[in-house]
């Protein structure tokens, strides 16, 4: 399964030293990002992704390894994001 | 010309007949009442209020008296706004609580053209701090301190910011103290002008602080935030002004605003220029003094 | 801080000097909300309704059930029902001065032992029970707000 971004280019995004509000307009939703979230809707909306894809890519910028841990939270926030409307998964 | 210039035969007949007219900030408010305690009251502390003429009225506001269901001896309030009735009525001895929340309650409500956020704000060498809080925080009596100790009132309750101009009105109204605060501000400030104490609101014992005189006298001048300050009131603390990151000071604030979510983008867009411009803290205290010396020292250092 | 340490405060001491000089060059302080800034993505949404809840006991449902509060006394997670006085014509709450609320115990949850899919669905059928009392969910924001408020809550521990 792959995911892809959902109107990311809609976002009213405010940085703060690598910290992000975002307004989502289609939900009128607040949200805080740390700089891995706003990482990974980044890369969703440059190219549908699988989440072991969304892993690879995250611990090459944060130089971490992808231990199970990591995919497991990093999934977590995808089905998070999916609920939110800000993902969705690729048809 | 403003309420004190005004004879109290004739105050009382504006409010018993075509309604008193006074200026609250960007709003005009008309008020009808025949609550000749009330009356009194407000001679007392409005005195210092702007009367309108031939302006355009926001809130007509009245409070009628009305015998009480469960015991027909005694008179409750009612507040009534364009008619309508928002919540019941109340002892008649809470007519001045009931009609300035009553208002609060008016502007909460209908006020969409601006943000409108739940806080103090005080203004100094033409820069304010706002001090956004929940109730109980304390915003009341700090901002009754700091507004008879060198700083000017716009308001104990509301941040109205006009978001396409990035200022923020002053609203000089009453000041509500409650509970153990109306001693701690009788002892503080003895030339203050204080109502009467109204025991067993809702929010325990009330009494009003009237604004200052040159504050009101100010009303129509604007300014633009600066510092925005998250004030905890804490017994025994010492005063500690902490920075606090941007993006936590955007969320507390955002979920601040009485209409944040109906600004939709234009509130994002509010908050976002609030917080890029101001200076941000978290405030604990419990002395007075010590607080005023503080803010006194952050805003003349910037 | 101690009061002499206050007092140098005040009177332009090394710390009062200090948070001028952080005044005035904020934005390049870097100050971060997320400590050390953490390598875990981290997402955090603005509670719908939230400022209402804060000036009286007005609220709206929590958006989900991953928002609401569950309380837990020892015998699992168990929702937190609150039972709204009235509800109004734009769709929120009033719970009234002191609100009311039950805890919901059927269906049992047993953290250590049911998969984190059952635990979801045991949380949705306790919902409905709530729902079929007449009562409502509410987020942790306005739990935490309508409890600093009243003493409606003291007796709870919040999972």
């Amino acid at each position: 399964m792959r995911w892809l971004s959902n109107n990311f280019r809609m976002l009213l995004v405010a940085n703060w030293n690598d910290e992000y509000t975002v307004f989502q307009p289609d939900s009128g939703k607040t949200h805080f990002f740390n700089q891995t979230s706003m990482d990974m809707l980044s890369f969703l909306s440059q190219r549908p992704a699988s989440t072991e894809e969304i892993c690879d890519y995250l611990s090459r910028q944060s130089g971490q390894a992808p231990d199970k841990n990591f995919q497991d939270n990093i999934e977590k926030i995808l089905y998070h994001f999916d609920a939110l409307g800000l993902i969705k998964k690729e048809s | 010309m403003t309420v004190n210039q005004v004879p109290f035969q004739e105050f009382r007949m504006l409010l018993q007949n075509q309604g008193l007219k006074v200026a609250m900030g960007p709003f005009n408010v008309r008020i009808n009442t025949q609550h000749l305690p009330l009356i009194k009251q407000l001679y007392g502390l409005y005195s210092h209020y702007r009367l309108v003429h031939d302006e355009i009225i926001e809130f007509h506001v009245r409070i009628n008296t009305e015998r009480s269901i469960r015991n027909p001896l005694r008179l409750n309030v009612r507040f009534l706004i364009d008619g309508q009735s928002p919540f019941e009525s109340f002892p008649e001895e809470q007519a001045l609580a009931v009609l300035e929340w009553g208002i609060n309650l008016a502007i909460a409500v209908r006020v969409n053209h601006l943000l409108l956020l739940h806080s103090a704000v005080v203004e100094k060498k033409g820069a304010t701090i706002l001090f956004p809080a929940w109730p109980g925080s304390g915003k009341t009596t700090l901002c009754t301190a700091l507004c008879h100790r060198g700083f000017r009132l716009f308001s104990d309750e509301f941040g109205l910011m006009d978001y396409r101009r990035g200022v923020f009105y002053p609203i000089p109204r009453l000041m509500p103290l409650k509970n153990e605060s109306i001693a701690v501000i009788r002892k503080l400030l003895p030339k203050a002008i204080i109502g009467q104490s109204i025991p067993n609101t809702h929010k325990g014992t009330v009494a009003h602080v009237r604004p200052p005189e040159e504050s009101m006298r100010l009303s129509e001048n604007t300014a633009k935030a600066r510092w925005i300050i998250f004030p905890k009131w804490i017994a025994q603390a010492t005063t500690q002004l902490e920075p606090i990151a941007d993006a936590e000071a955007f969320m507390l604030l955002a979920s601040n605003a009485f209409n944040y979510e109906v600004l939709g983008t234009s509130g994002f867009r509010a908050v976002e220029q609030l917080v890029a411009q101001c200076d941000c803290y978290t405030l604990t205290y419990s002395d007075l003094d010590e607080v005023t010396t503080a803010l006194h020292q952050l805003t003349d250092e910037s | 801080m101690d009061k002499d340490k206050l007092f140098e405060q005040n009177n332009h001491s090394a710390s009062a000097q200090k948070m001028c000089q952080q005044s005035s060059a904020k934005k390049q302080k870097r100050r971060m909300l997320l400590k050390g800034g953490a390598a875990l993505p981290v997402v955090m949404t603005l509670y719908s309704g939230a400022a209402l809840a804060r000036t009286s006991n007005i609220t709206g449902e929590a958006a989900s059930i991953t928002e609401a509060v569950f309380v837990n006394m020892g015998n699992g997670p168990q929702l937190l029902c609150v039972l709204p006085k009235e509800k109004l014509d734009s769709g929120a709450y009033d719970l009234g001065d002191t609100p009311g609320y039950t805890l919901i115990t059927n269906p049992p949850i047993h953290p250590l032992t049911d998969d984190p899919a059952t635990i979801l669905a045991k949380k949705n059928e306790q919902l409905e029970n709530c729902h079929m009392l007449g009562g409502i969910m509410i987020s942790g924001a306005a739990f935490t707000s309508i409890a600093a408020k009243t003493s409606a809550f003291d007796n709870l521990m919040i999972l």
